[in-house]
């Protein structure tokens, strides 16, 4: 069956090229065969899954790999010598890529044929299929890649399919210039630039911010190559793919990071160097502080788009590439991994809370989510965070799937409108949205029967656990994820049940907004409660009793892995999540239970009795102050812009570009320049000064025209001169 | 080998020649068919020249013609193809075609235009092709002043100061050349100089053939000649011979006999058995294998007293202006000197003047953008895409491999050089508002990374650098006709004078997309392949102690300029609301545009998605450089 996994890599690119020349001459713009070959591509998924889980521990499918390209080398055996190594492209899953390639598979799946009905009579309806499948294309590579490099190329990939899809409406002017947007925006967005605020400026930032944390990513490519290569080098074995997992692994697990040095690091601090650099790509590309602010910019792009690129798997290859090079990851690494997303986590959470955006709320919910994987794979192997932060990747793309489409039925009920101050009490109008959308709001609180009610408090003990272990070495440091992700957890809970209780329970602010409010196609309904079914905690433990999650057949499975391949002699400690574990459930309990209370009496029931406590607490001074900066996004974009588009962009740009070819004033002179006026061309400029070089050059020149002047006196005096020179020279 | 395939880079030179004479007499009315049939004709020529090139191995030179001109100068008509000049010829050949096409509406003196044109492109293949020195010369200068009559008289509105500034930038690196071209034959004595020759460069390149060994006491020679004299390799059927048998032995390397040193044991009477498949060449199709010893190619016979492992090579290279011949010749420029300057590092200064200009290294960087900005778009391609590639390439076939101590010792700062202008000419394309200068920067930016690559003196950097050549040849080439499309219809290029042009012009907008992102090198497009290799060299190379590698780090932070400042135009020209009402009606691409494009768009996607036919080329000859500077590194 090697060859069905590149089957599924290569239709959905097929379907893309296809569509991209004919989509348009198609019915639909070929909606139904875009959707038809990735319900083809989901089955296959399937039957791949099925074949990796059914091996048993450790089982992995190899398909071929292809050589992509053969680098010569020096083996000459002196000391600087590296031999020769191939890139390769090839396929590579075990029960985590095989389990991802479903979901992904599977969404894709399902915002196919939701999108039929969300974009239908759209004008650009038919570039939404080959983009969206050009997507898939690369999110399937991203998933099932053998190697650093093909992750790197197809991550690449899924960012222009990211950047494709958020440009959908390229020709929508920035939203400050918008009269429709401006006309139905959500109130108090007071932290988004709206003069750059617009698909075209969304797109942009997104793979520009991805490539920040590129940079960092193919650097520390280039390192763990030069260490595998170099190791190779030195002990005269041939490289081979020096980026394959298992090369990485075994030439980590052998020191290969020992034997090197470079800016007087070496050994585990330069392989923590590499691991950091590949883990900026996962900053940039799951929108970890401090590249998150692209994220909530993206919301531009089509809402089922979103759901899938920026909410449930695009954004978490980040998290799902931290996994893969986990055995990479020294405990220094490990321990920024897992403050990174703390810090994001709680970060996202405290903005979620005022933001009156519909998505924008599920924006900085997903980026706070992805926070919390990041500290569920940073709590390492032995606390078992490794295993709940891929199980929380795995349930956060269904839920956030969900929440996502259900947010497109109520933005394409209410006209476009998505402003929590605007819409609500839809509940009755839109009683299957309203349900789907309550169980994924449950998922993501961690109600026990409810997916996260597994993963999430899993990766609150595996923090907790790692900081207990960590704080020995660490100090207090160990213990930050452990309690900012607690804090962050206690949010989430509060700002989920309130976006739930704001859209369809608490009447809306202007009635007409909903009045033709309906749920969506019988198709799309069918699509939003079969994913309300993968909410469900049992889907993801196969156990009726929601507390007794340990032996799960999740965790079961990436457990046999982890400690088959990964960690050796890493043990899970048992004992010591159970003991957290108890305390966390409850504690995950109780807020759940007050988040819901507390929002449903701050939005639903003071309300009714004519108390505005929002308002209040939002003029108050000494919670208004912190509003300010919440609502601010705590200043973050004013000071991104500043300090990176204006100061070094733009201002140090146009510094440089001044002193290089000259200011605009002498570019202008230049190109209006006619003899009368070459003295413009001159200026403190490198090209200036060339210029002028060249020009004290043409001074001897000038110098022997005056003796050519014609006039005869001058060369009467010349020639005096140079006689009366000769003859005292002869004296 | 094919005798009327050693006549392709003969035709390669001749062919656009020949056309500027033939567009001088065609009829009015068949101008631009003439120019584009000899350019077709040319691209074919090099296709093959290429591909057989390719074929055969690029690690030698092939097709070899070698008449001798001016024997008193060692001057002759010598031409030859290897794997780097293959890649060159490719991308010659698909820049020249498209140039013509690109130009199919100049109505200002189209025959004059066009027959500079090939004058232009006759100089910039005999550059690529030429393996003496003064032709090489002769080829460099004769680019240049079609290109300086091509910008002053086709140009912008400056084009008079763009096309002085450009001359004269250039004359002052060809001023260089000159000073270069005579000081080295007149550092080397008459009766040529005896030097040794890297033993892996033996197996690799010499000749084989049938021999007789003959053996010369140190008393036959005027040299002082190490250990007790050298053995002649000589060829019993002639010389030199490709008839390869058993029993055969290196005879000679590029046309000079080899000279072994006499080891004490050997007699020449013994035969030696060597195996031929071995010592042919390192084969590149099983490079995963390790390259066969030395102690292979000594011979299966437990007599066999010829060790060639103990054995030196060396050969008495002549006063000639052979470039392979002044490439044998390093430790004799390391050890002249020329008013008590090492002639090594005069020379390597020299030259690399010359073809720091050319590429432009930065600091002589600023006749690029007047250039670019004033020149029509069809020149703007061949500047961009053909003549900034001329620089890198006579680092690489010139000034690296003949002056490999003074280029080793120059390392960190070419490697400093690299990196300055892959960020700073990033940073200040990122605030240009004229499209063409803004593509201008990012040519000097792009060919950072050549530069880097080189730098890092290792395999996987000087086949990135090569690979960086053709596809920034490629995606420039593009972006400068997509800014022409859009000048052709605004009559100004001005980034802030455009908006939302992707309304009209949707499938302009895409290829203009492509070409960008290709530009950044988006994985999966040509721009890719060449930044990988050189990051993976640059960080992994053990040249000048780590230093290279830090600036390999460095360098990655170019992705997010030149990410950000491509898209930015791209947002501000296609995207967003349409700003001036007049644009919305434009058309889409017409088909000669289509017929410009397109091509360029098929071969930076194949060279993207499957770089290895390009890479196959380059590597051998990539290999015999780093080889090259390896071998000096440790003998020196």
């Amino acid at each position: 069956m090697s060859w069905l996994p590149l089957a599924i890599l290569a239709a959905p690119l097929a379907v893309a090229v296809f569509l991209l020349f004919f989509g348009r001459r198609l019915h639909h713009g070929g909606d139904g065969f875009a959707t038809g070959v990735m319900a083809l591509c989901f089955a296959g998924s399937l039957v791949v899954a099925a074949d990796v889980l059914a091996g048993g521990a450790g089982r992995e499918i190899l398909g071929h790999s292809v050589t992509w390209m053969t680098i010569g080398g020096m083996n000459d055996g002196s000391s600087g010598s590296l031999p020769g190594f191939v890139l390769t492209l090839g396929v590579y899953l075990d029960p985590l890529a095989a389990i991802m390639l479903c979901i992904v598979t599977g969404l894709a799946l399902a915002v196919m044929v939701y999108t039929r009905w969300y974009l239908h009579g759209d004008n650009l309806y038919p570039r939404f299929w080959w983009s969206f499948s050009f997507f898939c294309f690369a999110m399937i590579g991203v998933v099932i890649s053998s190697n650093l490099l093909m992750s790197f190329v197809f991550w690449e990939l899924v960012g222009l399919g990211s950047y494709l899809l958020i440009g959908f409406w390229y020709f929508k002017p920035a939203v400050a210039d918008d009269p429709h947007y401006q006309a139905m925006k959500a109130s108090y967005a007071t932290g988004i630039l709206e003069s750059k605020l617009s698909p075209a400026d969304a797109q942009l930032k997104a793979f520009v911010m991805n490539r920040i944390g590129d940079a960092g990513f193919i650097a520390g490519i280039a390192l763990t190559a030069w260490a595998v290569i170099a190791w190779h080098g030195k002990h005269g074995t041939p490289a081979g793919d020096p980026l394959a997992w298992s090369a990485i692994f075994k030439a980590v697990e052998h020191g290969a990071f020992n034997e090197i040095s470079l800016l007087g690091l070496s050994g585990t601090n330069l392989l923590t160097l590499a691991g950091l650099g590949i883990f900026c790509g996962a900053v940039g590309k799951s929108a970890q502080f401090p590249l998150h602010t692209w994220l909530p910019d993206a919301m531009q792009g089509p809402t089922t788009g979103s759901a899938i690129i920026h909410a449930a798997t695009m954004v978490a290859a980040g998290v799902f590439l931290v996994a893969r090079v986990h055995p990479m990851l020294t405990p220094d690494a490990l321990l920024v991994v897992a403050c990174i997303g703390a810090v994001t986590a709680l970060l996202a959470a405290t903005m979620a809370c005022v933001q009156w955006d519909l998505k924008a709320v599920l924006a900085y919910s997903t980026i706070s989510q992805l926070g919390f994987m990041l500290v569920g794979l940073g709590s390492g192997v032995a606390s078992g965070g490794y295993n709940a932060g891929i199980a929380h990747l795995f349930t956060h793309a269904i839920f956030k799937c969900l929440l996502f489409l259900c947010a497109a039925a109520v933005i394409h009920a209410c006209h476009g409108h998505q402003s929590l101050t605007r819409v609500g009490g839809l509940g009755r109008k839109m009683p299957v949205t309203a349900f789907a959308m309550g169980v994924a709001v449950l998922a993501i609180l961690g109600v026990p029967g409810f997916s996260a009610f597994f993963s999430k408090d899993a990766i609150l003990v595996a923090a907790q656990v790692a900081g207990h272990h960590g704080s020995e070495h660490y100090g207090w440091v160990a213990l930050v994820p452990a309690v900012l992700a607690t804090l962050a957890a206690a949010l989430t809970c509060y700002y989920m049940a309130r976006l739930w209780w704001r859209l369809f329970v608490a009447p809306a602010a202007d009635s007409h907004v909903v009045d033709h409010a309906h749920d969506p196609w019988p198709s799309a309904k069918l699509v939003l409660i079969v994913l309300a079914l993968g909410c469900l905690q049992a889907v993801w433990t196969l156990q009726a009793n929601p507390f007794a999650v340990e032996g799960a057949w999740l965790d079961h499975v990436i457990r046999a892995k982890s400690v088959g391949l990964y960690a050796s002699g890493v043990e899970v400690d048992h004992d010591a999540i159970h003991h957290a574990h108890g305390g966390v459930v409850s504690l995950a309990i109780t807020f759940a239970a007050v988040g819901i209370a507390l929002a449903w009496t701050v939005f639903v029931l003071l309300p009714r009795r004519g108390l505005n406590l929002a308002e209040r607490c939002r003029t108050t001074p000494p919670l208004s102050w912190v509003w300010a900066l919440l609502s601010r996004l705590w200043f973050l974009e004013y000071v991104y812009d500043f300090v990176f588009v204006r100061i070094l962009g733009k201002g140090l740009g146009r510094t440089l570009a001044e002193g290089d070819l000259g200011t605009p004033q002498r570019l202008a002179a230049l190109d209006a320049a006619t003899a009368t006026k070459k003295t413009a061309r001159f200026g403190y400029s490198l090209d200036g000064l060339i210029d002028g070089v060249a020009k004290a050059f043409t001074l001897p020149g000038r110098a022997g025209n005056l003796l050519h002047s014609g006039r005869i006196g001058t060369y009467v005096a010349l020639a005096i001169g140079v006689v009366a020179v000769i003859s005292l020279l002869r004296l | 080998m094919l005798t009327t395939s050693a006549a392709l880079p003969v035709w390669f030179v001749l062919l656009p020649l020949l056309g500027a004479g033939l567009i001088v007499l065609a009829p009015a009315m068949r101008v631009r068919v003439t120019a584009l049939g000899v350019a077709l004709a040319t691209a074919l020529v090099a296709g093959l020249a290429a591909v057989l090139a390719g074929i055969h191995g690029g690690h030698a030179m092939q097709f070899e013609t070698n008449i001798p001109l001016i024997p008193a100068w060692g001057f002759s008509f010598h031409l030859g193809v290897d794997g780097l000049s293959a890649a060159m010829l490719a991308l010659c050949g698909v820049i020249e075609v498209i140039a013509v096409l690109s130009s199919w509406k100049v109505d200002k003196r189209p025959r004059a235009y066009f027959a500079l044109l090939m004058l232009l492109f006759a100089g910039t293949n005999a550059v690529f092709v030429s393996l003496d020195l003064l032709l090489f010369y002769v080829g460099w200068e004769l680019m240049l002043i079609p290109m300086y009559i091509l910008i002053a008289v086709w140009g912008g509105d400056q084009r008079r100061y763009a096309a002085v500034k450009y001359v004269l930038f250039t004359l002052v690196g060809s001023l260089a050349m000159l000073f270069a071209l005579i000081l080295l034959p007149a550092s080397v004595p008459e009766e040529g100089v005896l030097v040794e020759v890297d033993p892996d460069r033996v197996m690799t390149e010499a000749h084989i053939g049938p021999t007789s060994l003959e053996w010369y006491p140190p008393s036959a020679f005027s040299h002082p000649v190490v250990g007790n004299g050298l053995l002649w390799v000589k060829n019993k059927t002639g010389f030199p011979s490709m008839n390869l048998k058993r029993n055969d032995l290196p005879v000679d390397i590029y046309g000079l006999p080899l000279l072994i040193e006499r080891n004490r044991s050997f007699t020449p009477v013994q035969v030696v058995h060597l195996k031929l498949e071995e010592l042919k060449f390192r084969g590149r199709k099983k490079f995963g294998d390790h390259p066969p010893s030395m102690s292979q190619f000594a011979g299966d016979s437990k007599n066999d007293n010829l060790d060639l492992k103990a054995s030196k090579f060396f050969v008495l290279v002549p006063r000639d202006l052979n470039i392979q011949h002044l490439q044998l010749l390093w430790p004799h420029w390391a050890k002249t000197t020329f008013l008590g300057v090492s002639v090594a590092v005069l020379g390597f200064w020299c030259f690399l003047l010359a073809f720091a200009v050319k590429v432009p290294v930065i600091g002589l960087h600023t006749w690029l953008p007047h250039a670019h900005v004033q020149a029509p778009t069809a020149i703007s391609v061949v500047l961009a895409a053909l003549l900034l590639k001329l620089g890198v390439y006579g680092f690489l076939r010139i000034a690296w491999p003949v002056f490999p101590t003074a280029a080793l010792d120059a390392g960190p700062l070419i490697a400093v050089l690299g990196t300055v202008a892959i960020l700073y000419a990033a940073w200040v394309a990122l605030m240009q508002n004229d499209l063409k200068r803004l593509v201008a920067y990012s040519s000097v930016s792009h060919m950072g990374f050549c530069l880097l690559g080189l730098a890092a003196v290792n395999v996987a950097g000087a086949t990135g650098a090569v690979v960086q050549m053709v596809t920034h040849g490629l995606g420039s080439a593009m972006l400068f006709l997509v800014v022409g499309v859009i000048y052709e219809r605004a009559h100004h290029r001005r980034v802030d004078g455009f908006g939302g042009l992707a309304k009209p012009m949707p499938v302009f907008a895409g290829i203009a997309l492509f070409a960008c992102l290709a530009s950044a090198a988006l994985p999966g497009l040509a721009g890719f392949p060449g930044e990988l290799l050189v990051f993976l060299g640059a960080v992994s190379s053990t040249a000048a102690n780590g230093k290279v590698q830090i600036l390999g780090l460095v360098s990655c932070l170019g992705v997010i300029i030149t990410a950000a400042y491509l898209l930015w135009m791209v947002k501000r020209v296609f995207f967003g609301p349409i700003r001036h009402p007049e644009q919305a009606a434009w058309p889409d691409l017409t088909r000669r545009e289509y017929a410009c494009l397109v091509p360029l768009v098929l071969l930076t996607l194949a060279v993207g998605v499957w770089p290895q036919p390009l890479i196959d080329s380059i590597t051998p000859a990539a290999e015999t450089l780093v080889r090259h500077l390896h071998w000096v590194a440790a003998t020196r």
